[in-house]
């Protein structure tokens, strides 16, 4: 077989951002999976976006990725969340037709130039020289390859529970994968072990709608890419029952039988998405939890109860689901269950994901303890395009998204530096310039910076020019246009008068100015394109912010470019704690930026890190300027 | 080893000068070993006070010491620690010291540096730190008190309840925003978060009001004397102090820049200013001298403004005198008329003691209403007063931001800023503290 130079095994979420953004990159790719049919699957909630999550979808879409495209040709309940609390907290989500998805995302492989499919399992990697050299497949063959990224999601060592069953799988009905997890375990990965859960999934038509409340789609679908002019799928509601006394006391009768409770599950589930028998025990007090009923598709009866994860037998999980109001008749079409699975420590990666200890093997998704599709496609594509770059040009600069420019940026340095103790989960709240990384303004973070890497297309490249082109024309005309405070005053708006003139702008920047209240003053802005128009309010919204946390951004920014030697040797610097010379010692940190932000660090330790690194340099310097011989 | 590269510190903790006892403090890995080289001798146990001789790298007794060792993490520093307490002999402690750096085990510790092991090492906050160094430097009985409150942890604590406060505010609004999709989470964070917010503002205010006591305390009071030139603002001053530090003389403008001195009051120390006197003058030097007097006088806690009983012409008080401050006529055993009233707050013979104990009298309880503080000091540094005023800005502002507009993302900022603010005083942050505040409080998922 001829060879490729990056092959992404893992046809999920992860996967096919990580082999199209290889791909764009130029790099001749292939994408290995078990069944190419099942490529683009939604194992879990049919849904896209959400908080933090919807600011990834738009970051992958700025660098001209796949994810928010394919999910605005399968967005079946588009919701904007947090609509009235301030657009940095804004976070797109769409319910996705299962099967509209697959298919867009099928598409979508299929027509990306420098991409293959090979339908095959992988069992054990190719290592040659202490670099990966390619993969070996279930079927035997071998693929040679100057890259690898492995996208295995949930499969490796995967084992579901329900009650007491134990069936070996990566999600139901697919074998897992224990050849690759053997081969990771031989090379001394850190593994360690998680756990997540599903609910049951019910037959729609056997559910009472009529007694159930409804949940609409937002009347103007925001899509989810900067590309999308506007939404075609038809939208749906989804229905909201509750929980209620009667579901509690047969949940707490049976919770010995939960596999989570009987204490054989030794992964750690994540606190922010609690199984239902999790959410009884844990808070008792409660007398009933909202549960979502999402159909999975347009011409799908399937239906998925959000809120009602669980590990209970099948015939409790029957039983309890039946005490919720329009649940009574209902059938279940397959049980819910908990789901352990291996994931790499992500402190065991550089901040493009590549292994430390194995060049040329990259690990996006879940394998390295995240949750999410949204989290699984981000990884995907910092992965692929940096595995794309390597092969293309050995030694050439990382690829690195910083905490001030990008969700992104924030997941991949939390997961490399602090580890998971559950699975990791992109929330607004990890973000410290939350204010300045909003959905909104993903394009102007970042496609630029996309177009300079090279995975950007000349076609968003177009689109995305004329947009910023018009805010910075929009912009300039607002610092132009300006009035005193008494004509101010004459539109509603309270300024001390101070005989100062203020611009259009500045106003804007203030509390409880709106572009309304100064378009009685310039009429004119009625003839502006209003989109380009919200954009710079929001702008400005913000700018004052921004200019607060500008000089934290730029300190960030000036350890950020102190790199820390590869191969820097903790021992020799002798002011540093046992504790935190192991965890440098383990970590790794790249930058003294990263350092810093190693738990328990102490401003002493970086100062001794920085002094020890300054006499290399002069070392360093030394030994070049002295004359040979 | 390379000395600079070793992280085991030796100092002298004790006073430096002939002594009956020295102590001598080790912390670090090596300590140990330091002790056991010294004394060439099996290790004492633990927290076990041993009598041994040390000797010097050729056999050589030094001197007969009392050995203690402790162990890491429970100690001062979180480090293993050995102290030696030897005789308080120049020559002995430069020789005990000079081996144990000489071993190449140790180095001379710099200054604070077992102070900040410990903050290092979590054996204490910045707080607890700063009323460490305070405690040391106290000269009077109240700045003792007030630094061993600190040190104890008293201000520590209130600062935690503060930061708990803002970090289930942040958590509240960090739920309302991550978690607003989730039935689970009440939706409306306003009510709780203004509750929290409001309440630590009332206290942010008292503690800072507060704080301008405890910096009395901590720096002492200044008080200024004033008055025209040959008013005996010297005289006052001698009396007061009970010598001759001032040079006293008839000729008007012998004071030309400030002297200070320094006494205890009350257990406070107080700084007296004596300042050259008030007059217009055509002479430069004493015209800088007067708006130097100005300037001390308008930074002091107190002013005293003394006026010549016999030169004394029916003049109303000075503006330069606030509330609290005093008004004296002084030398009225000069003056003939000396039974006639005066609109002063008081009068003053110096060579009179009742007369002078009076004025102490005064300035005692006057010392005592400055640095009478109703609580427990929380802050007393301009660091932590600057950080509070911080705290309370970006809280006001969190406040506007959630009652104008509901902008729950511009509150949520303003109170990080605040809690950072906080974190800087006590010296910390981390942002999983809010999400576990997050998970421990609210049923969340679905």
């Amino acid at each position: 077989m001829t060879g490729f130079d990056v092959i992404i095994v893992g046809g999920g979420h992860a996967g096919t951002d990580a082999a199209c953004a290889s791909a764009r990159m130029g790099a001749r790719t292939a994408l290995v999976t078990y069944k190419a049919d099942k490529i683009g699957e939604m194992s879990c909630n049919p849904a896209i976006g959400g908080l933090g999550k919807g600011h990834l979808v738009r970051e992958i879409d700025a660098l001209d990725g796949v994810m928010a495209r394919v999910a605005d040709k399968a967005g079946i309940q588009y919701r904007l969340l947090n609509r009235s609390k301030g657009p940095a907290v804004q976070g797109p989500r769409s319910q996705a037709d299962r099967k509209l998805y697959r298919e867009a995302m099928q598409t979508e492989i299929a027509s990306t130039d420098n991409l293959t499919v090979i339908e095959d399992g992988v069992d054990d990697l190719i290592i040659e020289d202490g670099r990966v050299a390619g993969v070996v497949c279930a079927s035997g063959q071998r693929i040679p390859a100057k890259a690898v990224v492995l996208t295995t999601g949930t499969f490796l060592r995967g084992l579901i529970h329900r009650g007491e069953e134990r069936i070996p799988a990566g999600r139901v009905g697919e074998a897992p994968s224990n050849e690759l997890s053997e081969r990771l375990q031989s090379l001394e990965l850190p593994l360690g072990r998680l756990k997540t859960g599903t609910p049951a999934r019910l037959d729609g038509r056997t559910i009472d709608w009529d007694k159930l409340e409804k949940q609409d789609a937002d009347d103007e679908p925001v899509p989810f890419s900067f590309l999308t002019e506007k939404v075609d799928v038809p939208q749906i509601a989804c229905g909201i029952t509750w929980t209620n006394e009667k579901t509690h006391s047969v949940i707490a009768a049976n919770i010995t039988k939960s596999a989570v409770y009987s204490g054989a599950i030794e992964g750690r589930g994540p606190r922010y998405c609690p199984s239902i028998e999790d959410k009884v025990h844990k808070f008792a007090e409660k007398d009933r939890h909202q549960v979502f009923l999402e159909p999975e598709g347009l011409d799908d009866h399937t239906v998925y109860p959000n809120g009602i994860s669980s590990s209970l037998p099948a015939d409790v999980q029957d039983e309890f689901i039946r005490t919720i109001p329009g649940l009574e008749n209902v059938t279940i079409l397959q049980p819910g269950y908990a789901i352990e699975y291996d994931y790499v420590d992500p402190r065991s990666l550089s901040r493009t994901l590549e292994v430390k200890a194995l060049p040329g093997l990259y690990l996006a998704g879940q394998i390295n303890g995240t949750t999410g599709y949204e989290e699984a496609a981000a990884q995907g594509l910092v992965a692929g395009l940096n595995a794309a770059r390597q092969s293309q040009v050995p030694g050439a600069e990382p690829i690195v998204f910083d905490r001030a420019e990008a969700y992104i940026g924030v997941m991949i340095d939390d997961l490399v530096t602090r580890g998971v103790t559950e699975p990791y989960r992109m929330f607004t709240s990890r973000a410290e310039y939350r204010l300045h990384l909003r959905a909104d303004n993903a394009d102007q973070r970042l496609t630029s910076k996309g177009r300079e890497i090279g995975c950007v297309s000349d076609a968003r490249w177009e689109v995305f020019s004329a947009k910023y082109q018009a805010i910075e024309n929009t912009i300039a005309i607002l610092k132009n246009l300006n009035l005193t405070p008494n004509e101010a005053r004459e539109l509603g708006i309270d300024i001390k008068l101070d005989g100062r003139r203020r611009t259009a702008f500045e106003l804007l920047t203030y509390p409880n100015v709106s572009l309304d209240q100064l378009a009685k003053k310039w009429p004119d802005f009625s003839d502006f394109d209003p989109k380009i128009l919200a954009q710079v309010e929001i702008e400005a919204r913000y700018a004052s912010y921004l200019d607060r946390q500008a000089s934290d951004i730029q300190s960030l920014r000036k350890d950020e470019k102190r790199r820390i030697p590869t191969d820097f040797d903790y021992s020799s610097v002798g002011s540093l704690s046992n504790e935190i010379r192991e965890k440098l010692s383990h970590i790794r940190p790249e930058t003294i930026a990263q350092a810093q932000r190693i738990e328990g660090m102490t401003p002493s330790a970086i100062l001794a890190i920085l002094s020890h690194m300054r006499k290399l340099d002069k070392a360093e310097i030394s030994k070049t300027s002295r004359p040979a011989g | 080893m390379d000395k600079g590269e070793t992280d085991t510190i030796v100092a002298l903790s004790s006073g430096f000068g002939r002594a009956g006892v020295a102590v001598i403090r080790v912390s670090g890995p090596q300590s140990s070993a330091i002790l056991q080289k010294l004394t060439d001798q099996r290790l004492p146990k633990i927290r076990q006070a041993v009598v041994r001789w040390l000797y010097d790298v050729e056999k050589v007794r030094l001197d007969q010491a009392l050995t203690l060792r402790f162990e890491g993490p429970e100690s001062f520093t979180g480090e293993d620690i050995v102290e030696i307490h030897c005789h308080g002999s120049i020559a002995v402690i430069e020789a005990v010291i000079g081996e144990i750096v000489a071993s190449g085990l140790a180095r001379p510790a710099n200054p604070g540096e077992f102070s900040q092991r410990a903050f290092e090492n979590g054996r204490m906050d910045l707080v607890q730190a700063e009323g460490i160094a305070d405690l040391i430097d106290a000269t009077g009985r109240e700045q003792m008190r007030q630094a061993a409150r600190f040190v104890a942890g008293d201000a520590s604590e209130t600062l935690e309840l503060w930061r708990k406060s803002l970090l289930e505010a942040s958590a509240l609004l960090a739920a309302s925003i991550d978690f607003s999709d989730e039935g689970d989470v009440p939706d409306d964070a306003h009510d709780p978060v203004l509750g929290l917010l409001s309440g630590l503002e009332c206290e942010f205010k008292a503690a800072l009001k507060n704080a301008d006591s405890a910096s009395r305390v901590r720096d002492g009071i200044r008080i200024a004397i004033l008055g025209k030139p040959n008013a005996g603002k010297s005289t006052l001053i001698n009396a007061l102090t009970n010598r001759d530090a001032v040079i006293v003389s008839d000729i008007p403008g012998t004071t030309r820049d400030i002297v200070e001195n320094q006494l205890v009051l009350n257990g406070i120390p107080v700084t007296l200013a004596d300042t050259a006197g008030l007059r217009e003058t055509d002479d430069p030097i004493e015209e800088e001298g007067v708006r130097r007097a100005r300037k001390w006088a308008d930074q002091a806690d107190l002013r005293i403004y003394l006026d010549r009983a016999d030169e004394y012409s029916g003049e109303s008080r000075p503006d330069i005198l606030g509330e609290g401050d005093l008004w004296v006529a002084s030398q009225t055993d000069r003056t003939k008329n000396a039974g006639s009233s005066f609109p002063h707050d008081l009068t003053l013979s110096v060579s009179k003691t009742t007369s002078l104990d009076v004025l102490k009298g005064v300035l005692e309880s006057r010392v005592k209403t400055l640095t009478r503080s109703d609580d427990t000091p929380i802050i007393v540094r301009l660091r932590h007063k600057t950080s509070l005023k911080d705290a309370l800005d970006a809280i006001d502002r969190a406040q506007f931001h959630l009652i104008e507009n509901g902008d729950v993302d511009l509150a949520a900022f303003e109170v990080s800023i605040a809690r950072s603010a906080l974190d800087q005083i006590l010296g910390r942050v981390d942002v999983e503290e809010i999400l576990g505040e997050v998970f421990s409080g609210f049923c969340v998922g679905k």
